[in-house]
């Protein structure tokens, strides 16, 4: 990875300090909108589709199809809206916080972009409340490009318009769901909304509305700039582009690195120097809080979507989450749902009485008074919570590290019953 | 417990209503209207008037939350379905300063509980509380992404990371402790 | 109409609807929480699992939640295999986490939809070991009462108290499992529909707190169908009854009218009859007396002429009888003449329009109000046309594939796809906040806005001389021309006849812009609840208010009244009844008037009566209990009258009878009694626990059940129950499983937003097919130099008068008022809040400020008990400093006295339940 085209993501980045706007256009920046105002707003959704780039927000959905379903032409709504997701707040994941940190305008092209292909006039950063430090960068940044006239009406004297905003929340995961989002935008309770009607039809304020995650948008310039074909030659493995991996936990050296799509686990393990001295890897996480655990013996796998799902996880963030073996799995899946039952926004049942639940359970077995009832009963919530039985995705992947660290630990969880007590404590 | 019902007079019984110039300063004023600029409906900066005015006052008082609502034309029980949906928002008050400590996975694999331990010592509070000066609040947190340099907390917003004990120590006296006899 | 397959089975069932709706529309056991028929789906509670399959080959299938999954033809689904039922059994069981095992003491207790739903699924066994959320109450007023632990979440009560009434003050709060619902610090919740959260709440969260004190299981109950009587929309109620006390009043499904929600007026507004103001015994010069006392005898025998003054509050049977015993032409329908000219001229337009029911209010897709303040005068209405606003967004969900009974896409939606709605008029209405067109003025104005707007749309209409054509009238114009459906709605709150005549050319004009298709609607509200029904026998002539008081000057006449309560009333028959010979009331109320003879009447709960409706619709009720005291329905005592004067009307010897012969008159009513019920009918559920034994500690003779004496039909524990018979009306709803209202969906062929089936029941005005214009020219000449005219507003508890003897209602009485501008107040140098007289009237007002009030204009409102004749005035004089005084002292201590009266009711009741009068034992009288 010498060439600094491999790594779109990471060249104009730089947290410590990070380009201002002549910086970014020194080096390229905004070249990749410029190219497509000189296209139609459907040349660039083609472009983006060809370039089979898939949304950076967890769920890795193609980002150009999703885009498709944005009402277009003379007939469609007088407003339309682009909201960048940036609520991370998926335990384990910080990378849209490193690229806010670091390369500010890279976003805001991203956007622009994003917001032209659309025909959004109207764009809104939605940022996580704990991300003080990138809220004051952004709001540099959109400062220096409205004054560029990159921002604003007749963008670069065309007759293209777009209005910028930075709205910071408050701290709910459930606001990173896209309706959720839309729903705290409009100042109501951020409870999910249903679907259909999908946001690129009925969205924020009623209008058409598109929802992409930070990293996904930051993708767009470089698509632009050097072309589809391009950005899928990118890849190491099968879905195209770059992308930014990380880990998190007792490693030696945790951190983000930005590598080609597919990069197999291992090789994040190792630029990370591998686990802590006298530590070795019990399970990990792929892609933050809300995947399934996976074992040492998948470290081979490359990290994208289909890989990680065949193996029974999801590749989620990408953001890789490291348990050792000093550490219990029992109190880490008991960690990991008390945050689901603490951030769970209270519409639907299973959730909302589901997660407490859990969390009773596992808080009695981690502290040695849990019996096989237990598990029985654990085991009925896996159920309970799945797929298809919530309103939206909050409670089926709080169910992901509990139902498989219920397979990959189950001795852990039988010792704790047997011996009235956790192992690691003693 | 049971109240004597008035006698249903003018506005008697209707939400307690403030007039928001008489409670929020010019400044919290401008500042909610520069947000309420920024949306198609009023109520949509509720998110960003309460924080605003939580900047000015670090809390926000029933009389604060009956001002913004009043300024956004909402509902005060409205209001307050979002005030209190949030972390951050605080409806209680805080000292002069308010620690979050993350208790998320990545922190809690690196010694969350021993830094916890220590904040809760010294400080002689549980979370959720303030010590007795007023000038230490201490609240758990869900990850605040700083995994990589785990453990971590967020001081008066700032996020502060690569946690150990001294350098807890060391933060606790540059804020001047904290007592809690 | 779809083909779907449920567990196998072939079923037919109407298209666009979802499986939820299909699958209890064909009485299936489906359990649900959130979704509500007339809320539409959310989705939040997942209740209501079933699991669906590809095709014949699939047999995993997966998991759906019916009441968001649209039916579709050849959809197969399965709602009795272990994976759903499994799934249904959990969300009880997560549900039960935090709900107390307080059953025993909830006053939802019997009839609690989550009880139904536990046994439904099958959830029997606790596995929770935890320890359970607790919440505190809050104090939500006089009506309601809150108890937060027992919620499960569903939030219905927020949706229906905030999206579908619009109410302000109640609000999901705080998140996870910790949603609390309630207001933002305690307070009477304002909405004046808030009385439905108690049916809305599938458990006992928000119960009816007067019921509650004195609560009663609902199988301990005896129930009959009733009609609401505090105002004119007439809503259908049940009346519950226990030990001799109507305990409480609850909904009964109409789809045409009330479906499932009424306001709090008529729910809570029955305690008069359970007060200490009833007229139980006969008194003759202020001298309890009884029917064998001589003087009365000869008082009634009196060969005088007698005349008679009818009521909008009483019966039809009651009014036809008081006409035939004085005679037509001796019969007074009215006192004022301003309300006179109404009552004529809305009998003469209902007689060419008919007036769209409410069902058929909720499909307008443009809305004109003129004039009339529908939110106080019959808040039923107006929760019918907040529906109606949202029919453009659900037109907009159709075209975008999303069905209409997806609630929250609606709503989103609906900010962009706003209903029309104009609103000619003033006050704050809440309906004059949505309006899209809104005119401030004063009745006439309106009225002449309305002939201008007739005027634009057909050139037939006689237009008025006036002023330029507004462009907001041109714009309104254009709106209705493109409109389907539109509605007209006025009525008689601000007391101008030429609104009721602007309205008729509107209505008129609209016809013939679409002689074809015309959909157009017209409704007119008139002030009481039988209003119309005394309209319909004025029709027959009689005296005038002003003849009457002539001849009662001139000659020597007795007079022989059916009570009104309203204070109006009561003022102007002091003065008659001073010139009269002999003055013969009947009431259900003590009114303390010394020289009458005074004939206690029972009230709608205890006696059959009918009414008609503001739509000339008639309905009847039943009584749920015996008649207190000497108390008879006023037909039994005027039959008994005639009896003692040789009168015709004396041979009639039962109701049946008696209706026969109001049919003779009204040949159009006999459909109707003819499917009044006939045979047996159960006012008892057949759980009747203890019944039997009520009386067990004062005789051991089992009481007949009671009846109605002389009425057409029995009631008994037997008979046709709930449901039985389709067109028996319920006493109550039950069906086997389903012990809360939710029950009522066995009784329907199907759930609500199907198309409109034509309204049941007979119309008694027929609708003529020659339409008249009415060709009114206002008087702008100024009639009255007074500074001010006085524009008559109404509230929801205080403009009708028989809910003010309630005591919840009276707690929340709204005081006198006056209304004016901000630069009115200032130039008058008055505040909000203070306290002012008009001229030389001593009745004191507080000072309102709102922007809604017209030029030269100050609005007023006087409760209904309180009598306030001016409508001009030239000073407002501000109380002194001891009037005020004594006005808040005076408040308070009403405030105190309520209390006591709350206590000793609750005592009195206590009592009554321990030694039931043994008068209940049928003939024991
Ligand atoms: C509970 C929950 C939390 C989520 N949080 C985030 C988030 O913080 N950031 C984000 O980009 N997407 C988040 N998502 C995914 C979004 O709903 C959405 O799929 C994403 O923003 C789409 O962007 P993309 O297409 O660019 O990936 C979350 C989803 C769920 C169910
Ligand atoms: S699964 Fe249900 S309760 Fe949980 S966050 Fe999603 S909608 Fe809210
Ligand atoms: S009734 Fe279907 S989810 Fe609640």
């Amino acid at each position: 990875m010498n060439n600094p085209t491999d790594r779109p993501l990471s060249t104009h980045l730089d947290v410590e300090n990070p380009q201002n706007l002549s910086a970014y256009q020194s080096t390229g920046g905004y070249q990749g909108f410029s190219n497509a105002l000189k296209i139609s707003p459907q040349e660039v959704q083609q472009q983006v589709t060809d370039s089979n780039l898939k949304g950076r927000g967890g769920a890795g959905f193609s980002t150009g199809m999703k885009w498709s379903f944005v009402p277009m032409g003379e007939n469609a709504p007088e407003h339309k809206y682009l909201v960048c997701n940036a609520d991370e707040m998926e335990p384990g994941t910080f990378k849209d916080r490193w690229l806010m940190e670091g390369a500010p305008h890279l976003l805001i092209e991203g956007m622009l972009i994003a917001a032209y292909a659309i025909g959004a006039d109207v764009a809104y950063i939605f940022l996580r409340g704990e991300y003080r430090l990138c809220a004051t960068r952004l709001h540099q940044a959109i400062e220096e490009a409205y004054a560029a006239g990159w921002l604003g009406e007749n963008i670069k004297g065309t007759p293209y318009t777009l209005k910028l905003h930075l709205h910071t929340s408050a701290g709910r995961y459930i606001c990173g769901e896209e309706t959720a989002l839309i729903n705290a935008l409009e100042g109501k309770r951020a409870t999910p909304r249903a679907k259909p009607p999908f946001p690129q039809v009925v969205g924020l304020f009623g209008r058409p509305t598109i929802v992409n995650n930070c990293e996904t948008l930051c993708n767009l310039p470089s698509i632009l700039k050097h072309g589809s074909h391009w950005y899928t030659q990118l890849t190491a493995g099968t879905d195209s582009g770059s992308k930014i991996y990380g880990i998190s936990g007792k490693v030696k050296n945790a951190g983000l690195w930005e590598l080609p799509m597919g990069t197999p686990a291992r090789e994040i393990f190792q630029l990370a120097g591998g686990m802590q001295d006298g530590l070795t890897l019990r399970g990990w996480l792929p892609g933050g809080a809300s995947t399934d655990f996976l074992m040492p013996e998948h470290l081979d796998l490359p990290m994208e979507y289909d890989a990680i799902a065949k193996a029974g996880s999801r590749m989620g963030t990408g953001l890789i989450i490291a348990l050792d073996d000093q550490h219990c799995p029992v109190g880490m899946i008991l960690n990991l749902l008390q945050f689901f039952a603490q951030e769970s926004c209270g519409w639907c049942t299973p959730c909302r009485d589901g997660l407490p639940w859990a969390v009773e359970i596992l808080t009695r077995i981690e502290s040695g008074h849990g019996n096989q009832d237990d598990m029985d009963t654990l085991q009925q919530l896996c159920g309970f919570m799945w797929i298809g039985k919530t309103f939206c995705a909050l409670a089926p992947g709080a169910v992901e590290p509990l139902r498989s660290g219920m397979k990959y630990f189950a001795d852990d969880f039988q010792q704790h019953i047997d011996h009235k007590g956790c192992p690691h404590r003693q | 417990m049971s109240k004597v019902i008035p006698i249903k007079q003018v506005q008697a019984y209707a939400e307690q209503t403030v007039d928001y110039r008489q409670v929020l300063s010019q400044s919290e004023i401008d500042a909610i209207e520069h947000e309420c600029a920024l949306y198609e409906s009023r109520p949509a900066a509720a998110i960003d008037a309460l924080q605003i005015v939580q900047r000015e006052r670090r809390w926000i008082s029933d009389e604060s939350l009956y001002a913004i609502a009043d300024m956004l034309c909402m509902s005060a029980t409205a209001l307050e379905g979002i005030a209190t949906f949030y972390n951050l928002i605080y409806r209680q008050p805080v000292g002069q300063h308010v620690i979050h400590l993350c208790n998320s996975i990545s922190c809690w694999l690196n010694d969350f509980q021993t830094i916890a331990d220590h904040l809760r010592n010294t400080l002689n509070v549980e979370f959720g509380q303030t010590t007795s000066d007023g000038n230490i609040t201490l609240l758990p947190n869900v990850c605040l992404g700083c995994c990589n340099k785990a453990p971590a907390l967020m001081l008066d917003g700032e996020l502060i990371e690569n946690l150990d004990i001294a350098s807890i120590d060391k933060l606790l006296q540059s804020l001047g402790g904290g007592k809690n006899e | 109409m779809a083909k779907i397959f449920v567990d196998n089975q072939q079923y037919t069932v109407r298209d666009g609807q979802n499986l939820l709706q299909a699958c209890l529309s064909l009485k299936m056991d489906l359990p649900y929480f959130c979704w509500h028929p007339a809320m539409g789906a959310v989705g939040a509670c997942r209740q209501c699992a079933m699991t669906q399959y590809q095709d014949e080959n699939d047999n995993r299938g997966r998991l759906i939640v019916a009441c968001m999954t649209p039916v579709s033809d050849g959809m197969r689904v399965s709602m009795q295999q272990p994976a759903e039922q499994e799934f249904r059994e959990q969300v009880i069981g997560a549900l039960m986490t935090h709900h107390p095992h307080d059953c025993p003491v909830c006053a939802e207790g019997g009839e609690c939809h989550l009880q139904d739903m536990t046994v439904m699924t099958g959830h029997s066994v606790r596995h929770y070991k935890g320890k359970k959320t607790t919440f505190e109450n809050q104090q939500l007023g006089p009506l309601i009462k809150h108890e937060m632990n027992r919620c499960i979440t569903c939030y219905r009560c927020e949706r229906f108290y905030k999206d579908y009434a619009g109410g302000t003050d109640l609000s999901a709060q705080a998140s996870k499992n910790h949603v609390y619902f309630g207001r933002q610090s305690d307070g009477t919740l304002q909405s004046e529909f808030a009385g439905n959260l108690v049916e809305v709440c599938p458990t006992g969260v928000f119960t009816d707190k007067p019921f509650g004190d004195h609560y009663s299981r609902k199988w301990d109950l005896q129930s009959a169908p009733s009609i609401c009587q505090h105002c004119a929309v007439g809503c259908n109620t049940s009346v519950s009854e226990r030990y001799g006390s109507v305990r409480r009043v609850t909904n009964r499904f109409n789809a045409h009218l009330n479906s499932y929600f009424l306001c709090d007026r008529g729910r809570f507004g029955f305690g008069f009859v359970n007060s200490e103001q009833r007229q139980r015994d006969i008194y003759l010069h202020g001298k309890k007396t009884d029917w064998r006392d001589a003087d009365l005898i000869t008082l009634l025998k009196d060969k005088n002429p007698w005349l008679g003054i009818g009521s909008s509050q009483a019966s039809l049977e009651d009014n036809f009888c008081l006409q035939q015993l004085v005679g037509p032409e001796n019969f007074c329908p009215a006192l004022d003449p301003q309300q006179e000219d109404l009552l004529s001229r809305h009998m003469t337009i209902l007689q060419q329009w008919p007036q769209a029911s409410l069902a058929q209010m909720e499909q307008a897709d443009a809305i004109v109000i003129l004039g009339e303040d529908v939110n106080n005068s019959a808040p039923r209405i107006a929760l019918s046309i907040r529906q109606a606003l949202l029919n453009n967004a659900r037109e907009q969900a159709e075209k975008l594939r999303v069905p209409a009974w997806q609630d929250a896409a609606v709503r989103a939606l609906a900010p962009h796809n706003p209903v029309p709605l104009a609103y000619f008029g003033y006050g704050t209405s809440t309906l004059s906040e949505l309006a899209t067109i809104k005119v401030l003025c004063d009745p006439k104005h309106a009225a002449e806005q309305g002939f201008m707007l007739a005027n634009l749309l057909s050139g037939q209409a006689p237009s008025p001389k006036a002023h330029k054509v507004d462009p907001q009238i041109q714009q309104l114009a254009q709106i209705l021309k493109n409109a389907k459906q539109p509605l007209i709605i006025t009525g008689w709150s601000a007391g101008h006849p030429a609104l009721l005549a602007a309205a008729n050319n509107i209505r008129n004009a609209l016809a013939q812009l679409k002689p074809e298709h015309d959909e157009s609607m017209l409704c007119i509200v008139p002030p009481e609840t039988n209003t119309l029904g005394l309209g319909l026998l004025a029709q027959q002539g009689g005296l005038s208010g002003q003849q009457l008081a002539q001849r009662l000057t001139h000659n020597t006449c007795n007079l022989m009244v059916l009570d009104h309560t309203q204070a109006p009333f009561n003022e102007q028959l002091t003065k008659l009844g001073a010139s009269a010979n002999h003055l013969v009331r009947l009431t259900q109320l003590r009114a303390g008037h010394k020289n009458e003879l005074t004939l206690p009447l029972s009230t709608f709960s205890e006696s059959s009566g009918s009414q008609l409706n503001y739509q000339g619709l008639i309905q009847s009720h039943i009584p749920a209990t015996k008649p207190s005291g000497q108390c008879m329905p006023g037909w039994q005592w005027l039959v008994n009258i005639g009896k003692l004067t040789g009168h015709a009307l004396g041979n009639m010897t039962n109701l049946g009878q008696l209706r026969d012969n109001i049919c003779l008159h009204y040949p159009q009513l006999v459909a109707h009694w003819l499917s009044d019920p006939h045979g047996q009918m159960a006012l008892q559920t057949p759980r009747t626990s203890g019944r039997t034994a009520m009386l067990a500690n004062q005789t051991v003779h089992e009481p007949k059940p009671f009846a109605e004496s002389l009425a057409p039909y029995k009631q008994s524990m037997e008979g046709t129950i709930a449901g039985d018979k389709g067109e028996q009306p319920l006493a109550y709803s039950w069906s086997p499983g389903w012990n809360s209202n939710q029950s009522n969906h066995k009784f329907k062929d199907e759930y609500l937003n199907g198309p409109l089936t034509a309204q049941k029941g007979v119309l008694c005005i027929s609708a003529n097919p020659s339409k008249q214009w009415v060709n009114w020219q206002m008087d702008w000449s100024k009639v009255n130099k007074a500074k001010w005219q006085l524009l008559p507003m109404q509230k929801v508890f205080g403009s009708d008068s028989l809910s003010l003897h309630a005591l919840p209602i009276a707690q929340l009485k709204v005081q006198a008022q006056i209304v004016m501008s901000a630069a009115q107040a200032q130039s008058l140098k008055l505040q909000a809040g203070q306290l002012v007289s008009c001229d030389d009237n001593p009745l004191l007002f507080q000072v309102v400020i709102s922007s809604q009030v017209p030029k030269s204009s100050l609005l007023i409102y006087a409760p209904a008990d309180q009598y306030f004749p001016l409508t001009h005035c030239d000073a407002l004089i501000l109380a002194t400093q001891e009037q005020t005084q004594a006005y808040r002292a005076q408040l308070a201590n009403l405030t105190g006295t309520q209390e006591a009266q709350k206590q000793a009711q609750h005592t009195r009741f206590l009592t009554q339940d321990q030694t039931i009068p043994i008068r209940f034992i049928q003939g024991a009288n």
